[in-house]
């Protein structure tokens, strides 16, 4: 009877532990596109468009009041491309900035870096598969992990529709998340499809 | 309200009285799997595979025993890259949707004969503290509530050996409605040993 008691004890402890669901395996299950928009603007009476070629970064310099920076071509030219692209699909035309567009489309980006800290005395309290001794392990030292999550903020402005204190309203607006990892091919692939999702998820822009 | 307020506070009596008239006592240790419905199906529509049931009982008279129940289960689904929306915002990605729920109550059984396989009725009230997450990219929509709990259940305890039996039953938990959540079950599935005397 003992040993049923241990075994039935063992046998729920292992279950409880071992088969707790894990959630997100892959870095592109981490990947989100949020869109808004404002219900009361008449988008099919507008046309063109203005689009720069460049995506500017918001980091410390620039919260600091510096000069801005941009992200690396070799990122933000498949991204402004792909914009470029559902633009046009949706009917819009592009147009220079200099030649009165309806709108006005601004790309940023930020990122952010969570750090995680084990500190002192930290501990591994997973099985390591059946190949080392299944006693864990524990850090006498500090130990720190951390990832960057990176956003894409696109915002559609109407250059034409001034506030009071002269601020362009704000229309429409898509955000891209996601986890800052893998090759420039797999980042710029998951991106594009985010930008992709986020005009399939906005058919108002559509003529 | 008023009756169930009546029959745990009869039922948490006969477990303080227990002890003074029997000395029969009875501990379960018990796989379970559980079957959501109402609020908690909307949540997560897969059963829950991971859980858990420990009780406690003794007997108070012929065929009757009371006791406590302790028990966790975990619900988990993935839902499929889609969009939600909510007036004028949509959000697209990969969700998923975790349910722990931690049942405790005092309970009472009934057993019906005296043979190899017995046959119980049961009923049992407390709470629910019921722990649910909503994960999308990096965050966390977190919720907690604690419900109070009805639960009726019916099994059977198959003898093995002297002073061991073999448990299967089923237990309804009903979570009652709160202010910020709305009622919900969870038909638990359970399975394993009863020890006597432990």
């Amino acid at each position: 009877m003992k040993i049923l008691k241990v075994l039935s004890l063992t046998a729920i402890v292992f279950l409880m532990t071992q088969c707790y669901p894990e959630g997100p395996v892959y870095t592109d299950e981490l990947d989100l596109v949020y869109s808004n928009y404002d219900p009361s603007y008449d988008f099919a009476s507008k046309q063109t468009y203005a689009l720069p070629d460049k995506i500017m970064k918001i980091d410390d310099e620039l919260i600091g009041g510096g000069s801005p920076n941009y992200v690396k071509p070799v990122y933000a030219d498949p991204m402004l491309a792909k914009i470029d692209q559902n633009m046009q699909t949706a009917g819009w035309t592009k147009v220079d900035v200099d030649e009165n567009p309806s709108v006005l489309l601004a790309p940023v980006a930020v990122e952010v870096t969570t750090t995680v800290y084990y500190g002192y005395g930290g501990y591994w309290d997973w099985w390591y598969g059946g190949y080392y001794p299944p006693y864990g392990w524990y850090y006498p030292y500090p130990v720190t992990t951390s990832y960057s999550t990176g956003s894409l903020v696109v915002t559609m402005l109407d250059p034409n529709d001034l506030s009071a204190n002269e601020k362009m309203r704000a229309v429409w607006g898509f955000v891209v998340n996601g986890l800052l990892e893998g090759s420039t091919t797999e980042f710029t692939a998951r991106f594009t499809k985010g930008i992709n999702q986020a005009y399939i998820q906005s058919p108002y822009l559509n003529k | 309200m008023k009756k169930t307020i009546i029959i745990t506070l009869m039922l948490a009596a006969g477990v303080f009285i227990a002890p003074l008239v029997s000395a029969q006592s009875f501990t379960s240790l018990q796989y379970t799997m559980g079957i959501p419905t109402g609020g908690l199906k909307d949540h997560v529509d897969k059963i829950s595979w991971r859980g858990f049931t420990f009780e406690y009982q003794r007997e108070v008279a012929e065929s009757v025993t009371v006791g406590c129940n302790f028990a966790w289960s975990t619900f988990y689904e993935r839902k499929d890259y889609d969009s939600y929306t909510n007036n004028n915002a949509t959000l697209t990605g990969v969700q998923y949707r975790y349910d722990n729920l931690f049942p405790m109550l005092i309970n009472a059984h009934y057993t019906i004969g005296t043979g190899t396989v017995i046959p119980y009725v049961g009923l049992g009230a407390g709470t629910m503290y019921d722990l649910r997450n909503t994960d999308m990219g990096t965050w966390t929509i977190e919720e907690n509530n604690w419900h109070f709990l009805m639960t009726p259940e019916a099994g059977f305890m198959f003898d093995v050996s002297p002073g061991t039996s073999i448990k299967l039953n089923a237990k309804y938990d009903y979570a009652f409605k709160i202010k910020d959540a709305d009622a919900f079950g969870n038909l638990n599935i359970s399975f394993g040993f009863v020890f006597n005397s432990w």
